[in-house]
């Protein structure tokens, strides 16, 4: 049961320091922009990079269904992954239910909700830790100090009286000397201090309700001798009467009412005393508690630690229940009665320091091991457990050097994220890459490129409508795709191409112009997306266009097909497909390249067709029929002399 | 006075020269067409207008109609003993010959402008 405690206090202030830092950039990036209402209850530190990407990535509205990336379930944060805190975490917090709203620095638990404080100054106060440098010889003359203190007051070294305390309390003013303390050891120093006063005045007050009581039994006993007189005076009266007939006595009745009276007061008195001693003990005790509790939620564990110590020397017994925050900590424990004790802050401070120094050990490891990134994610959360301890503050200068390198890039990648800068995060990632091999850049990067495709879609989509004149798409389109990524190259371009559109098609109608009157339809063809762009509102070149594409394509295949046939060795057949392509465009340059190479083949057969149709064109139908005859037995397939024979032989007298 | 030898030496004789003259009719008659060239394929080839006003003799075989020009003739394709020169040949109507594909001809042809090669006559061989 009281490990119980220690751990569920040592997460309390876990709890109220290490969502502030998991606000720190790494976290950050990642959550801080894609959903500001969702509490951040998941992911640890690489998703949430990769989120960000993501997130910023979804805010176009035109990407959303792309790109968005769905936040994971409730996991546990980076900071429980310590030894101690891991083992207890689904007793103390519940992933389930509890979660951290980083972006109103609050933390709801157990159905309670708390202020977890300025993200940004916790933020500020990693990076000054990982830019200041130690001076060791400094810091191992006040830890010389600490140490000594501690182990003075160590558990072993039970009843120590007031003078040996008083000893390791100077030595707190010594601590106190070095800037690194922050003036917590004159705290202490005077809570010890107050302590001792305290006890002082108990004492006094003590005495005086000695002395109280003393008085009260004189004025006791004075009452009761008065009484006791008066009553034995009365009985002899009564004798006396029985005789004489005499009055009952009077005399002394006014002393008795006044004995009584300051009897009265005097009881009165001790009971003022006594009550006032009481507080004096009482204020002492909330005092010096409220101190240590203190201490742990600022994580100054040491000095909890220290001023835990002192306290179980000074007091004893009863006054070790713990009299300040207990209704609240007891409601977050499901255990009725239980009833929290000063010594359990020590025990909690002692084990929070512990899972400190075994947090910056596997920093350390990974360091050592080239994974800087998760060195850094478990630098960031022992930072955010115990930035005041020794063991973080003698972390090695020059990984501190290399690791706030790796946070400060990763700090930017957010921003340019923030500014949807995708080149720029590819670039910062890759540089990043090289000092931290474990850096998560996959998914960073898979969302960066799927903001990019989106962006160019939608660049796709505005060119599509350019050339079918449809301007209120175009800029719809443009928009969405500035929206994405605003700057993207491309924008660009395709605004000049645009911009030029107007003054293009003039030009390019005299162009094709020219090129048409001149047969260069290659030269058409090869600007054909230009051509269209600037025909958009001229329907008869756009037709004229067209079919000139239409022509140079099947002249291109059967140029292929000819190609094909030659490999195969049908150089005849190629010939004649070329000679079909030769009717489509008789022009055309690159057909008449593919004839000249294959004519020396079948110069026999082209020589006769030639002569053929020369003696057509001459009309001398007889003779071109006969020669047809002669290439078709140079090549029998011949579909020009087939085609040639069965045109003339009608014609043969003529 | 007649002898008895006389109309028995004439009556013999008559035949005799009717066969010779036959004989030697149908001995010219061969003469006179053998005579003729025959037809120059290569030289057509190379120049069909050269051999314009030219006759030959062009022994092949028909190989099938390529068409009918009702007011001239039939055209027809024809090739050497080889099969493998083949030529188109006009056959004119007042010929008034059954072509059979396959049959080899004599044709007796004359080669006109353009090329034009028309028979004049033609027998089976």
């Amino acid at each position: 049961m009281q490990k119980l405690f220690v751990l569920w206090a040592f997460f309390l202030a876990v709890a109220a320091c290490s969502p502030i830092m998991a606000q720190m950039p790494i976290m950050v990036y990642g959550a801080q922009q894609s959903a500001p209402a969702q509490p951040q209850q998941g992911a640890k530190q690489p998703a949430a990079a990769a989120n960000t990407a993501a997130s910023n990535a979804s805010a176009p509205e035109g990407a959303d269904a792309q790109i968005s990336t769905k936040q994971p379930p409730a996991q546990s944060l980076g900071i429980f992954e310590s030894a101690t805190a891991e083992r207890m975490t689904d007793r103390v917090f519940d992933v389930n239910k509890d979660s951290f709203d980083l972006e109103n620095g609050l933390l709801k638990w157990k159905g309670r909700t708390f202020s977890i404080g300025d993200s940004r100054l916790v933020r500020a106060r990693f990076e000054k830790y990982l830019s200041t440098p130690v001076d060791l010889r400094n810091f191992e003359s006040y830890q010389g100090i600490i140490n000594e203190i501690m182990a003075q007051l160590a558990a072993s070294n039970d009843r120590l009286t007031i003078e040996q305390l008083r000893i390791p309390w100077s030595r707190l003013f010594d601590a106190a000397e070095y800037d690194r303390d922050g003036g917590s050891s004159i705290n202490i120093a005077n809570l010890v201090y107050l302590s001792w006063r305290m006890r002082d005045e108990f004492s006094n007050q003590k005495e005086l309700v000695v002395e109280q009581s003393r008085v009260v039994d004189e004025q006791r006993k004075l009452f009761v001798g008065a009484s006791s007189f008066l009553e034995f005076a009365n009985d002899k009266v009564k004798t006396a009467n029985a005789k004489n007939n005499a009055q009952q006595r009077t005399e002394g009745t006014a002393e008795i009412a006044m004995l009584s009276t300051q009897l009265a007061e005097e009881v009165t008195a001790l009971a003022a005393q006594k009550a006032n001693a009481t507080a004096i003990g009482a204020k002492a005790v909330f005092q010096f508690q409220s101190h240590v509790l203190s201490f742990l939620l600022e994580r100054k564990f040491q000095q909890a630690q220290i001023a835990s110590m002192f306290y179980r020397h000074i007091y004893r017994g009863n006054a070790h229940e713990l009299k300040v925050g207990a209704e609240n900590i007891n409601s977050f424990m499901d255990v009725k009665n239980y009833v929290p004790t000063i010594d359990m802050l020590e025990m909690l401070a002692t084990e929070a320091r512990k899972d400190i120094r075994d947090g910056m050990s596997a920093v350390s490891k990974l360091y050592d091991s080239g994974e800087r990134y998760s060195a850094l994610q478990r630098l960031m959360e022992t930072f955010a457990l115990g930035e005041f301890e020794p063991a973080l503050q003698v972390f090695d200068d020059k990984k501190k050097e290399v690791l706030k390198e790796i946070y400060k890039k990763t700090s930017t990648i957010k921003e340019l994220a923030d500014n949807k800068d995708w080149t720029g995060i590819e670039d910062l990632v890759s540089d990043i890459k090289k000092i931290a091999k474990d850096f998560p850049e996959r998914e960073i990067l898979s969302k960066v490129r799927a903001a990019k495709q989106a962006s160019n879609m939608y660049l796709m989509a505005a060119k599509q409508a350019a050339a079918m004149g449809k301007n209120e798409e175009v800029r719809d389109s443009m928009a969405s795709a500035m929206k994405i990524w605003p700057l993207n190259p491309a924008l660009e371009t395709l605004n000049a191409e645009l911009l030029g559109m107007a003054t293009g098609a003039s030009l390019y109608t005299r162009k094709f112009d020219d090129n048409v009157s001149r047969g260069n339809f290659r030269n058409i063809v090869s600007e054909a997306p230009e051509y269209g762009l600037a025909f958009r509102n001229d329907p008869d070149r756009a037709s004229s266009l067209r079919d000139i594409i239409v022509r140079i394509s099947k002249v291109d295949a059967l140029i292929a097909q000819a190609e094909e046939f030659v490999k195969q060795g049908n150089v005849y057949f190629a010939w004649d497909i070329l000679d079909n392509a030769l009717k489509i465009e008789p022009g055309d340059p690159l057909l008449a390249l593919s004839r000249s190479r294959l004519a020396p083949e079948v110069a026999d057969y082209v020589k006769t067709v030639s002569r053929a149709r020369q003696a057509e064109s001459d009309k001398k139908y007889a003779a071109a029929l006969n020669l047809y005859i002669a290439a078709q037995e140079i090549f029998p397939a011949s579909q020009i002399c087939r085609q040639g024979i069965e045109r003339l032989a009608p014609l043969y007298d003529k | 006075m007649k002898s008895k030898a006389t109309p028995i030496f004439i009556s013999v004789l008559i035949p005799l020269l009717s066969v010779v003259v036959a004989l030697a009719l149908i001995y010219f008659k061969k003469s006179s067409l053998g005579a003729e060239d025959m037809f120059p394929y290569s030289q057509y080839m190379a120049s069909p207008e050269s051999l314009s006003g030219n006759s030959y003799r062009l022994n092949a075989q028909l190989n099938r109609q390529m068409a009918l020009i009702p007011a001239s003739g039939r055209v027809v394709l024809v090739s050497d003993s080889k099969g493998t020169s083949q030529l188109a040949i006009l056959v004119p109507n007042k010929l008034e010959e059954n072509l059979s594909t396959g049959q080899r001809y004599k044709f007796y042809v004359d080669v006109e402008s353009g090329g034009k090669i028309i028979v004049r006559s033609m027998e089976k061989f």
